[in-house]
């Protein structure tokens, strides 16, 4: 058989060019190192941000300023929160636009006076200011979370004492004198072991589900997106070799030979498909053994997955070259597409969050239902019945866009 | 004079070429509006421009008592949150199909455990995948359990403030239970207007801070960090495909000095550079609405001294490798990891503190600071200056190392 003979030579020809290796394997396999440096910690048991550098500006000379200071230093916000005491509050804002600081707390001067009550059982109101860094978008929310916590403690605490008190006033004429040890007594009670204003007695047990499955594994999930990705530009690559070929006179001293044309053509898509096959198996491996890529629990189903994303995007591949008018469009085309689908089809980002058109649009992309099937086996360890729908659609528009590309490439080169 | 002319004519010839060809509106303008859309939306969802980040929370009510519900309207209070309460087959499914990442479970003791003053654990159960929304709803969660324990704290700590007076003991007071009843309404009466408040200001000189879609301030700059650096580095390499065609050598046989050849060319692609990344910006201010436009001088600053840096960058890539079919494989090697590293492909934030430190080693890293800094902070001229600045550095050691450096048969 002519169409083998063929794939293979063009498959070894690819595999020897250096410039062709840096595409398909080096490129993916470093920008996947670079992700699992910047997202490595996501994999982790420790909460994916810590050392949130913040400042506090404690003007306040009384206890309540103090403990905000104390529970911002406390020992279970050491790891979370970075943070330094200091006088100046406008130097610290500065540090925030420089980069320096994602948050700043402020507490006025006279704080504690204010929202303490006075001996005739006065209070005021009062506010602590907190200014965050517009250009981050989590660690604002964390801090937030903490600062409004502390100051709902402290709130409870003052509450405690106001409602303990006017709870008892319309008894006072049965308490008699004994009135005049309410203050007292209220300061008792809150100085009291029962009254710990930092326990609390309703906690969170945070579970991650699955708990017997592995922790969030950033590799699992990009790692399948970008061998996808540059899958699809390999598969634009090789297709676009017949155009060369055809330039070159090369493809027309091939046809002058008593081999069928069909032959020929089958030969060349089938080389490119026999290298993006390569190419996928390469990453797996290299992956597996670089980062430890878990790639599911089914080879099969591995198999089966990867052999028809090779099909259905070489398949698209050989049709968009076939439709192109020359070498330079088919490049265009193929790199244009490559990007588009990459981005629309969930090789960068899950694709749960899309909704409406772009989300028909992303199921329009080869690179969606790889993804889909890929994900399925490595993140969500499923099994052959998981893949079902992706592998379907995956094979039909391999042997669509094949048929297509094959029958296209036979009318121009026939003539 | 005469040298001047001869640069500027080169310049014309490589702006006029590159426009001609419909291949520069793809990669120039096409890809990057895709990307910044589809990852703008990805990052984001379809939020409403003007609103923070919120997550959905399925709750699981077994409680009989008033603090189940009374929970549930505190977590529905918060801003980041949107509470729902489901059934537990209802919650289970929404977990299955990734609808919630977050579920949270209110035990059937809990009311009664408050009132008796015994605690009581809550599950909370995250996705795995999603550990950064789970930290999120996990404080927030925290925050209303605590607004709910509270308003029993204090209703208790007046019931032992009674005892303490030794109210219950006399003629005419009211039973212990009835006194504990009063006293909760009146603490959840008196938690609406809490004697603390906290003030929370985004730090921007913008004068409408919450018009600033968050999605699209990453991506509209990344984006445009990152393909213009496609661009203007396959622009400037042509140098080399010039050099291989022959047609630099017929260049240098003219009396056109090396100065004015080299530097038409790289004047070309600057200006390219310059207009490449000026649609982008005007693109994203008109689309998705991303407050380019408050300081042009900042901005103008901005988009020069990063055109020139990379104009350069391409420069000494051309310098550095042998044959023009190497740079499509050295481009992606070497631009990939700069977008990456500076913070161009996913916000610099959430990276860890080190790979921080190397996005400031890095012209992508300064590039992005300084256009989110107009962006997000609203700098104007005086503060971007440091980053325009370390771009400019970053250029011209390219540029004395690429002319170094580079051959010209």
């Amino acid at each position: 058989m002519k169409a083998l003979e063929i794939a293979f030579k063009d498959t070894l020809a690819r595999f020897r060019d250096w410039k062709a290796l840096v595409g398909m394997l080096a490129a993916p396999l470093m920008i996947s190192a670079l992700i699992g440096l910047a997202f490595g910690n996501l994999s982790s048991d420790e909460a994916p941000i810590e050392n949130i550098r913040m400042a506090l500006v404690n003007l306040d000379d009384g206890e309540l300023g103090q403990a905000y200071e104390d529970v911002l230093t406390s020992p279970d916000l050491q790891s979370l929160i970075a943070l330094e005491i200091t006088e100046d509050a406008e130097a610290a804002k500065a540090r925030i636009e420089s980069g320096e600081l994602r948050a700043v707390l402020v507490i006025p001067a006279g704080f504690s006076e204010t929202v303490i009550p006075d001996n005739e059982g006065d209070s005021g109101m009062a506010s602590v200011e907190l200014y965050t860094d517009p250009a981050a978008s989590v660690s604002p929310i964390i801090v937030k979370s903490i600062v409004e916590r502390i100051s709902a403690s402290i709130n409870t605490l003052l509450l405690a004492g106001q409602v303990s008190g006017d709870a008892i006033v319309p008894y006072a004429p049965l308490l008699g004198a004994e009135m005049a040890t309410l203050g007292e007594a209220i300061g008792a009670e809150l100085q009291s072991e029962r009254f710990d204003f930092e326990e609390l007695t309703l906690s969170l047990e945070t579970i991650a589900t699955g708990e017997d499955e592995e922790p969030f594994d950033p590799f699992a999930f990009f790692i399948p997106g970008l061998a996808v990705f540059f899958l699809m530009f390999s598969m634009f690559e090789g297709s676009r070799s017949i155009l060369q070929e055809e330039r070159h006179w090369t493809l027309q001293r091939l046809m002058s030979t008593p081999t069928p044309t069909w032959q020929i053509i089958l030969g060349k898509m089938g080389g490119t498909f026999l290298t993006g096959l390569l190419q996928f198996i390469v990453l797996v491996l290299s992956s597996a053994l670089l980062f430890d890529v878990n790639w599911g629990n089914s080879i099969l189903g591995l198999l089966i997955i990867v052999v028809l994303t090779v099909f259905a995007a070489s398949g698209l591949g050989a049709m968009l070259t076939a439709f192109s008018r020359n070498e330079n469009q088919a490049s265009v085309v193929g790199s244009a597409v490559s990007l588009v689908f990459g981005a629309l089809g969930g090789s960068f980002f899950p694709t749960d969050g899309l909704t409406g058109i772009i989300n028909i649009a992303s199921k329009l992309t080869v690179n969606r239902w790889a993804m889909d099937g890929l994900l399925a086996l490595t993140v969500e360890r499923g099994g052959l019945a998981d893949i079902q729908t992706p592998a379907v659609v995956l094979a039909v528009i391999g042997l669509v866009t094949f048929g297509l590309a094959l029958m296209t490439f036979q009318k121009r080169f026939v003539k | 004079m005469k040298q001047l002319n001869n640069l500027l004519q080169i310049a014309w010839l490589y702006l006029y070429t590159t426009y001609k060809d419909r291949s520069t509106f793809i990669w120039g303008l096409a890809l990057p509006l895709v990307f910044t859309t589809v990852l703008g939306v990805g990052i984001q969802g379809f939020a409403a421009d003007d609103e923070p980040p919120t997550w959905n929370i399925a709750v699981v009510n077994q409680d009989a008592g008033p603090f189940g519900s009374q929970l549930i309207a505190r977590l529905d209070a918060h801003p980041s949150l949107q509470a729902e309460a489901l059934s537990q087959a209802e919650a289970d499914a929404r977990m299955e199909d990734g609808e919630t990442s977050v579920l949270l479970q209110i035990p059937a003791a809990m009311s009664s455990n408050l009132e008796a003053g015994e605690p009581t654990r809550l599950p909370l159960l995250t996705r795995i995948n999603e550990p950064l929304s789970a930290q999120v709803v996990e404080q927030a969660v925290l925050a209303a359990l605590f607004d709910v324990s509270a308003s029993v704290q204090i209703a208790n700590t007046s019931l032992q403030v009674a005892e303490r007076m030794d109210l219950f003991s006399r003629e005419g007071a009211p039973s212990q239970a009835e006194y504990l009843q009063d006293s909760l309404e009146a603490a959840q009466t008196a938690q609406e207007t809490q004697p603390i408040t906290v003030a929370t200001r985004q730090l921007t000189r913008l004068d409408e801070q919450a018009d600033i879609p968050t999605g699209f301030t990453q991506t509209s700059p990344g984006n445009m960090v990152m393909f213009s650096m496609f661009f203007i580095v396959y622009g400037a390499s042509s140098i080399l495909l010039e050099r291989e065609q022959g047609t630099l050598r017929r260049l240098l046989t003219t009396p056109a000095s090396k100065l004015a050849i080299l530097g038409g060319k790289l004047l070309g692609v600057f200006i390219a550079g310059v207009v490449q990344v000026s649609l982008l910006v005007i693109v994203g201010q008109v689309a998705f609405n991303v407050p380019w436009g408050q300081s042009p001088a900042a901005l103008a600053a901005m988009i020069v001294a990063f055109a020139f840096c990379i104009t350069s960058m391409g420069m000494l890539l051309a310098a550095l490798v042998r044959t023009y079919a190497q740079i499509d494989a050295m481009s992606m090697m070497l631009i990939l990891p700069l977008a990456g590293l500076g913070g161009a492909m996913w916000p610099i934030e959430i990276v860890p503190d080190f790979m921080q430190k190397i996005a400031m080693w890095l012209p992508t890293g300064w590039a992005m600071r300084g256009f989110q800094d107009i962006i997000i902070r609203g700098f104007g001229l005086t503060e971007v200056l440091p980053s325009a600045g370390m771009l400019v550095l970053f250029g011209l050691v390219f540029l004395v190392l690429g002319l170094w450096r580079f051959k010209y048969e």
